[in-house]
C-alpha cells in the first residue's frame, strides 16, 4: 500500500472527472472525516485516514482490501474504473440516466442502452460523458458514456444506442474473479 | 382457560414486524382467489387428521417447521397480533375466537378501514401490508403454553409416561429452559395437565399449517400433495396400528434374536421406518412395554443402528449427535435435518429499509414475510418467481441471502458506533456486513479470514453491501494479537464440522470423522484464545468477545468455551442477549462444565427452525491473564429467572 | 722371499684414494652428484663421543668426495696449455621449473574469428613481382609496390573531385587505417587483461552494461532527477532508478494539499502557455 504519485494522481481525478465533475472536490476535501487514495496491488483504494492508518499494521502480502476500491491501474498505466465505485460516483454524479424496468435486465447483463430504455436523462447532456445509470426507483445500478447528446436524442430511432456500457452491478456476479 | 384452548387450536404463528416507530404490525398479502381453495383444504385436513392419529408426530412437525421459521417465537407472538386471515379462519372452525381477531382488521375490509382502525402507518396499496397496532403487551406465559401444548401434541404419544423413566442428571441439563424463554420443548408436563385438549387440538394439528404459510397457489398445490402423501402415509400407519393391538402390546418381536442374523437381512427401508417407531414407543414408555429379556441398551443401540441406515448417517456420527436428545427430540432432529431451512434475506440497513426492500420484491413477484419479532432486517421469502440472487435489488447491495442463524452472533455482538471490531472468520460475509450495517459504516471492521480463495466472495459483498469501513485481511486467526489487538468486540464464528447444517451439506452425515473433531476443537480453543487475546478490556464500549459455531456438538462447543474460560480467567461468560434458544450443557457425559455455561445459547433446527447453532458471549474485564478473585465463578449473570423445577423433571428423559 | 705382495698390499691399505664401499654409489656426473645408499654406523652416530662423531662423518664425508672424484678421472679429457679438461655428461637428474608454465596468450578478435571460421595462415613469400618494373619487391612497407604515395602521377576516376588532392587522401586513409588498428589492439589488449582477472565476465555484455548504466546516470542526473526531460516517443522506463513514494501514512493536511493542487490542474484543464512577459514586449514594439 502506498499513496499514488502525482502522474497517478491525475490519471485518477481525470477519469473520475468524467463521472463527477468539480464534485470531485467533496470526495478529496471532505469535511466529515479525512479520506485519502490508497494503491494496493495496482488497485485504488478510497479510504478514511484512521482505517487508512490502522490497516499499516498489515503486511502487504495479507492485506486485501480496505476501504473502497473504486478501480484499478491497467499495465499502460491507464486507470479502469470499477463498479465499486457506483456508491460514490451516485453521490456526486453530474449527469444521470434512469432506465426503464424492461432495459434494466439487459443492462446489468453488460448490454449497451438502447434509446428505447431510457427513461430519463439529465438535461443537456452533451456526448460523450460520464453517466450514472439509475433503474426507475432511484438504485443506481452502473455507470457508462453517452453515445449521443440530449439534443441529437429526439431524431434517433429506438434502437439507436444511447449510452455505452462501462459497469454495472451484475459484474458483482459476474467478474466476482477479476474485479477483487 | 378459553383463549389457551383457542391458541392450541391450531391457530397459526404469524409474524410480526417491528417498525421504525416501535408499533408492531402485522402484514398480510391478499390473494382472494387462494383463500377459498385454501379453506377448502383446511376443512379436507380437519377431516383426515383424526383419522390419522397414528400418524408419525414426525411428518407434523416437518410441515410446520418447513412454513414458519422460529417456530417457538413464532408462537410466543402468538399473543401478540393475529393476521388477519388467521383470525377468519378460526372464526370459520366455530371455535371462539380470540378477543383480539375481533379487533382486528377482517380480510374484505378495505385499505381505507385499516388505516382509519389502525392510524398509524402509511399502507401501501400494491403490497397490501396492513399493520395492526400493537394493543397488548406480550403475554408471554400464554403464548409459552399455546405452544408448549403444541409440542405436546407432538410428543404426546411417545412422552405420555415419561416421569417412569429414570432420568439421569447429565441429560437433564438439556431441558433446564428458563421460564421466559419460550423453547418448544419445554413444558411436557404441561401437556399432561391438558390432556384433555389433546383430542380437540390434534383434530386441528393439520389447519395449522396452511394458516401460517403463504396463500400462494403453488403453495397450496404443494401442500395438497404434500396432503395426499401423508394421507397414504398415515393409511399404512393405521393399518400397523391395527397390527399392533392384534398383538396386543406383544413387543418381542420388535428386536431381532440375533445380531448377526440381523447383518444379512435385506434392509427395506419402510421396516426399519416401522421399528424406529416401535422401538421409540417402547422406549418412551419402557417398564410397561419392554421385553423383560431385553436391555435399555439392546433398544437404544438397535434404535442407534436402524436410524443411521434410515437417515444415511455414519455410525459414528450418529452416536455424536443422538447423544444430545431425548429419543423423541433426536427424531425430530434428524428429520429436520432432511427438511431445508426456509431462505432468509437481510436488509442491508446501510443502503434501503426493510419496508421499502420487501416493497421493491413483492413488486417483483416475490411472496415475503418479516422473519419474525426477533429481527427487524430479516425477512423470509416463501417463493420467488426470479432468481433470489441475481434481482436488481440483491446486485445493488440492498439485501443479504442469510441463513437465520447467522443474525445470531451478530446480535449477540452487538456492535456500537464508532468501534474498533475484529471479525476473525469472515468469509464469506454475511456477518461482517450486518456488523458494518449496525455500526453504521463508522469505526473499524477488520474482517479476516484464512481462506483467500473464499475471501473474493467476502470483498465483493462488502463492496456491494457498500461498506466502508473494513480492512480485509488475510491471516491465520491464531495469528491475531500479533498483527493487531486493542479491539472493543470480536466475533470468532469459529470453523467448525456443521452438525448444524445437515441440511445444507449432508456429507457431514457420512464424512466426519474422530480425527476430524479432534484436529476441530484443536483449532477452535487456539482461536478462541487468540480472539479473547486480542481484546480490550479497558474499551469504555466494549470489551466483549462473541464466540459461536454452526455446530450442535458439546466438544466444539461447551468443551471449547470452558477451555477458554479455564485458560483465561480474566474473561466471564454473560447473557447472549438472544431471548431464545436452548441454555448450553454445564454437564454431559460425565464431563463438568462451569456453571455459567448457562448462559450460552444452543439452537436446533427442529425446535427453531434455523440451523443447528451455538452462541457464546464473554466479557473481559482485565488485560492480565493472571487468575484474580474476580473469577469467572462469579460473574454469573443471572439476569434471567430460575427454571422451574417441575419443567427440568418431566422434559428430561433418558436416551 | 718375495715381500711384493706384502708390500703391495701394504702400499693399497695406505693409498688414500682406494675407498671400499659395499654398495656401490650411484652417480650423476652431469650434475657433479654421486649418492651414497650405505648404512652408517650406528654405533658411533648413536654414541655420546662426539669427537670420534665428528671424525667418523669426516671420514664418511671425504671418502664419498674421493669416489666421486676417481669417477672424474674416467671422463674423456682434452687438454689444454694450461689444464687438462674432462668434459662432464648430459645431467641425468631433472631438476624442477622455477617459474611458473607460462599461460597461452589469450587470442585476439581476429584470431577467435579465423579459428572459428577455420581460417588458416598462409605462408607468403615477402617478395613479389611487379609488373609495371618488370623487378621484385616487397608485399608492403614504404617499397611495396602498392604504395603510391611517392608516384610522380595520380590516376583521377570519374567520380573523383579534381581539385582534392589525392595525395593527401592517401595519406589520410592510411592514417585512418593505422588508428584503426591501434584502436583493435588496444581493445584486444583491454579484453585480455580482463579476462586474466575475472575469466567468467564477457567483456562485451560488460560494456555495454557499462554504458547502459551510463546513460541511466546522465539521464537521472539533472535537478529534477530528469522528470521533466523530454522523452523520446515509447522509450521504455529506465530501470534501477529507485523510486521514491511519499510516506504511506504522511501527515493528512501535506497530502490533501497536493491532491487539491492536482485536481484544480485536472479540472481546469492544460495550464496557460502564453508567456505574459514576451507578449507584453512584442505589443510595445
Amino acid at each position: 500500500m502506498r499513496p499514488l504519485t502525482e502522474e497517478e494522481t491525475k490519471i485518477l481525478f481525470f477519469k473520475l472527472a468524467k463521472y463527477v465533475g468539480k464534485n470531485l472536490t467533496y470526495l478529496v476535501d471532505r469535511p466529515d472525516e479525512p479520506h485519502c487514495f490508497r494503491l494496493h496491488k495496482e488497485r485504488v483504494y478510497y479510504v478514511s485516514e484512521a482505517i487508512m492508518r490502522k490497516s499499516v499494521n498489515i503486511a502487504r502480502n495479507q492485506l486485501l482490501s480496505l476501504g473502497t476500491c473504486f478501480g484499478k491501474f491497467t499495465k499502460t498505466r491507464k486507470f479502469r474504473l470499477h463498479v465499486t465505485a457506483l456508491d460514490y460516483l451516485a453521490q456526486y454524479a453530474k449527469y444521470k440516466v434512469w432506465i426503464k424496468p424492461n432495459g434494466e435486465m439487459p443492462f446489468l447483463y453488460g448490454n449497451h442502452i438502447a434509446k428505447a430504455h431510457i427513461g430519463r436523462i439529465t438535461e443537456d447532456t452533451p456526448q460523450y460523458q460520464g453517466v450514472v445509470i439509475y433503474n426507475m426507483a432511484d438504485v443506481p445500478i452502473g455507470f457508462g458514456m453517452t453515445a449521443r447528446s440530449t439534443a441529437e436524442l429526439r431524431k434517433l430511432d429506438p434502437t439507436a444506442v444511447i449510452v455505452f456500457h462501462q459497469a454495472d452491478v451484475g459484474e458483482y456476479l459476474r467478474d466476482e474473479n477479476t474485479l477483487f | 382457560m378459553g383463549r389457551r384452548q383457542n391458541n392450541k387450536q391450531g391457530v397459526p404463528q404469524d409474524v410480526d414486524v417491528e417498525k421504525r416507530t416501535g408499533k408492531t404490525v402485522t402484514k398480510r398479502t391478499k390473494f382472494g382467489g387462494n383463500r377459498t381453495n385454501r379453506r377448502r383444504l383446511q376443512e379436507e385436513s380437519k377431516n383426515e387428521i383424526p383419522t390419522t392419529r397414528a400418524l408419525s408426530n414426525i411428518e407434523l412437525t416437518r410441515k410446520r417447521q418447513a412454513n414458519d421459521p422460529l417456530r417457538a417465537n413464532g408462537a410466543k407472538a402468538n399473543g401478540n397480533a393475529k393476521k388477519v386471515k388467521v383470525g377468519s379462519s378460526a372464526t370459520t372452525n366455530g371455535r371462539t375466537a380470540p378477543k383480539k381477531d375481533a379487533k382486528g382488521p377482517l380480510p374484505k375490509r378495505g385499505r381505507n378501514a385499516d388505516i382509519d382502525e389502525e392510524g398509524e402507518e402509511e399502507l401501501d396499496s400494491e403490497a397490501e401490508i396492513s399493520m395492526a397496532e400493537d394493543e397488548q403487551d406480550s403475554d408471554a406465559d400464554s403464548g409459552e403454553e399455546a405452544d408448549a401444548a403444541l409440542l405436546a401434541s407432538d410428543a404426546s404419544d411417545m412422552v405420555s409416561d415419561t416421569e417412569d423413566i429414570p432420568q439421569p442428571a447429565e441429560k437433564r441439563m438439556l431441558w433446564d429452559d428458563e421460564g421466559s424463554d419460550a423453547s418448544a420443548s419445554d413444558d411436557h408436563d404441561d401437556a399432561l395437565l391438558d390432556d384433555e385438549f389433546d383430542e380437540a387440538l390434534d383434530s386441528d394439528l393439520g389447519s395449522d399449517d396452511f394458516d401460517s404459510g403463504s396463500d400462494f397457489e403453488a403453495k397450496s398445490r404443494r401442500t395438497v400433495l404434500r396432503q395426499q402423501r401423508d394421507e397414504a402415509m398415515a393409511q399404512a400407519e393405521l393399518e400397523d396400528a391395527q397390527l399392533q393391538t392384534n398383538i396386543a402390546g406383544d413387543t418381542l418381536d420388535i428386536l431381532p434374536d440375533d445380531d448377526a442374523d440381523e447383518e444379512d437381512q435385506p434392509t427395506d427401508l419402510a421396516m426399519v421406518q416401522m421399528r424406529i417407531q416401535e422401538i421409540t414407543r417402547v422406549l418412551s414408555n419402557f417398564k410397561e412395554m419392554r421385553d423383560p429379556s431385553r436391555s435399555r441398551a439392546d433398544y437404544v443401540t438397535r434404535l442407534q443402528k436402524d436410524l443411521a441406515l434410515y437417515y444415511d448417517y455414519s455410525e459414528f456420527m450418529m452416536q455424536k449427535l443422538y447423544d444430545l436428545f431425548t429419543v423423541a427430540e433426536a427424531l425430530e432432529f434428524f428429520e429436520a435435518n432432511e427438511v431445508p431451512r426456509p431462505v432468509i434475506i437481510r436488509t442491508n440497513t446501510l443502503k434501503s429499509r426493510r419496508r421499502d426492500l420487501a416493497q421493491a420484491l413483492i413488486n417483483r413477484g416475490v411472496n415475503l414475510d418479516p422473519v419474525g419479532k426477533w429481527s427487524k432486517v430479516g425477512l423470509q421469502v416463501f417463493e420467488s418467481p426470479v432468481p433470489i440472487g441475481a434481482t436488481p435489488e440483491y446486485l445493488a447491495g440492498q439485501y443479504m441471502i442469510q441463513a437465520a442463524s447467522s443474525f445470531l452472533p451478530v446480535m449477540s455482538l452487538a456492535p456500537k458506533e464508532n468501534e474498533r471490531i475484529l471479525d476473525m472468520c469472515a468469509a464469506p460475509g454475511g456477518k461482517t456486513t450486518y456488523i458494518a450495517a449496525l455500526m453504521k459504516n463508522t469505526g473499524l471492521l477488520v474482517a479476516n479470514d484464512a481462506n483467500r480463495d473464499r475471501e473474493k466472495a467476502l470483498v465483493a459483498n462488502l463492496h456491494r453491501m457498500g461498506v466502508k469501513n473494513t480492512i480485509v485481511c488475510n491471516h491465520d486467526g491464531r495469528a491475531f494479537p500479533k498483527v493487531m489487538g486493542g479491539f472493543d468486540r470480536i466475533l470468532l464464528d469459529a470453523p467448525c464440522s456443521g452438525t448444524g447444517v445437515i441440511s445444507k451439506d449432508p456429507s457431514v452425515k457420512m464424512s466426519k470423522t474422530s480425527e476430524d473433531f479432534r484436529v476441530l476443537t484443536h483449532l477452535q480453543k487456539e482461536l478462541i484464545l487468540a480472539g479473547i487475546d486480542s481484546i480490550d478490556a479497558n474499551s469504555k464500549t466494549g470489551g466483549y468477545f462473541v464466540y459461536s459455531t454452526c455446530s450442535i456438538t458439546v466438544d466444539e462447543n461447551e468443551d471449547v468455551v470452558n477451555y477458554a474460560l479455564q485458560k483465561r480467567p480474566n474473561v466471564k461468560l454473560i447473557d447472549t442477549g438472544i431471548s431464545f434458544g436452548r441454555e448450553g450443557f454445564t454437564s454431559y457425559q460425565g464431563k463438568h462444565f462451569h456453571p455459567s455455561l448457562k448462559s450460552t445459547r444452543r439452537f436446533y433446527p427442529h425446535t427453531h427452525n434455523m440451523d443447528g447453532f451455538y452462541v457464546a458471549k464473554f466479557k473481559k474485564f482485565s488485560n492480565t491473564v493472571t487468575s484474580d478473585s474476580k473469577g469467572p465463578a462469579k460473574s454469573q449473570i443471572k439476569s434471567k429467572p430460575k427454571p422451574k423445577a417441575v419443567k427440568a423433571t418431566a422434559a428430561a428423559s433418558t436416551d | 722371499m718375495d715381500v711384493s705382495s706384502v708390500l703391495e698390499s701394504q702400499k693399497q691399505a695406505s693409498k688414500a684414494t682406494e675407498v671400499q664401499r659395499v654398495i656401490p654409489l650411484d652417480y650423476d656426473l652431469g650434475h657433479l652428484m654421486a649418492s651414497d645408499i650405505n648404512v652408517l654406523d650406528d654405533k658411533v652416530l648413536g654414541g655420546s663421543d662426539s669427537a670420534a662423531l665428528n671424525q667418523y662423518l669426516r671420514k664418511v664425508t671425504r671418502e664419498g668426495a674421493q669416489l666421486l672424484i676417481n669417477q672424474m678421472f674416467d671422463l674423456p679429457t682434452n687438454p689444454t696449455e694450461t689444464s687438462v679438461l674432462a668434459t662432464l655428461p648430459e645431467p641425468k637428474l631433472v631438476l624442477p621449473r622455477e617459474k611458473h608454465v607460462p599461460k597461452p596468450k589469450t587470442k585476439t578478435r581476429w584470431e577467435r574469428f579465423a579459428e572459428a571460421k577455420g581460417i588458416k595462415k598462409q605462408k607468403r613469400s615477402a617478395m613479389v613481382f611487379d609488373d609495371a618494373t618488370e623487378e621484385y619487391k616487397p608485399r608492403w612497407g614504404s617499397k611495396s609496390a602498392k604504395n603510391t604515395a611517392n608516384d610522380w602521377a595520380v590516376p583521377l576516376a570519374e567520380k573523383d573531385d579534381p581539385f582534392a588532392d589525392p595525395r593527401k587522401k592517401v595519406r589520410d586513409e592510411k592514417k585512418e587505417r593505422m588508428a584503426k588498428n591501434q584502436r583493435r589492439q588496444q581493445r584486444n589488449q583491454e579484453e585480455a587483461e580482463l579476462k586474466d582477472r575475472l575469466p567468467s565476465v564477457d567483456p562485451r555484455a560488460m560494456k555495454k552494461q557499462d554504458l547502459q548504466r551510463a546513460l541511466t546516470l546522465t539521464k537521472t542526473s539533472t535537478a529534477s532527477l530528469g522528470k521533466f526531460d523530454q522523452k523520446l516517443k515509447d522509450e521504455p522506463r529506465v530501470k534501477g532508478i529507485k523510486r521514491k513514494f511519499k510516506p504511506t501514512a504522511d501527515k493528512a493536511s501535506n497530502e490533501r494539499e497536493t491532491s487539491l493542487g492536482l485536481l484544480k490542474q485536472v479540472i481546469d484543464g492544460p495550464k496557460n502557455t502564453v508567456n505574459v512577459r514576451k507578449a507584453v514586449k512584442k505589443t510595445k514594439m
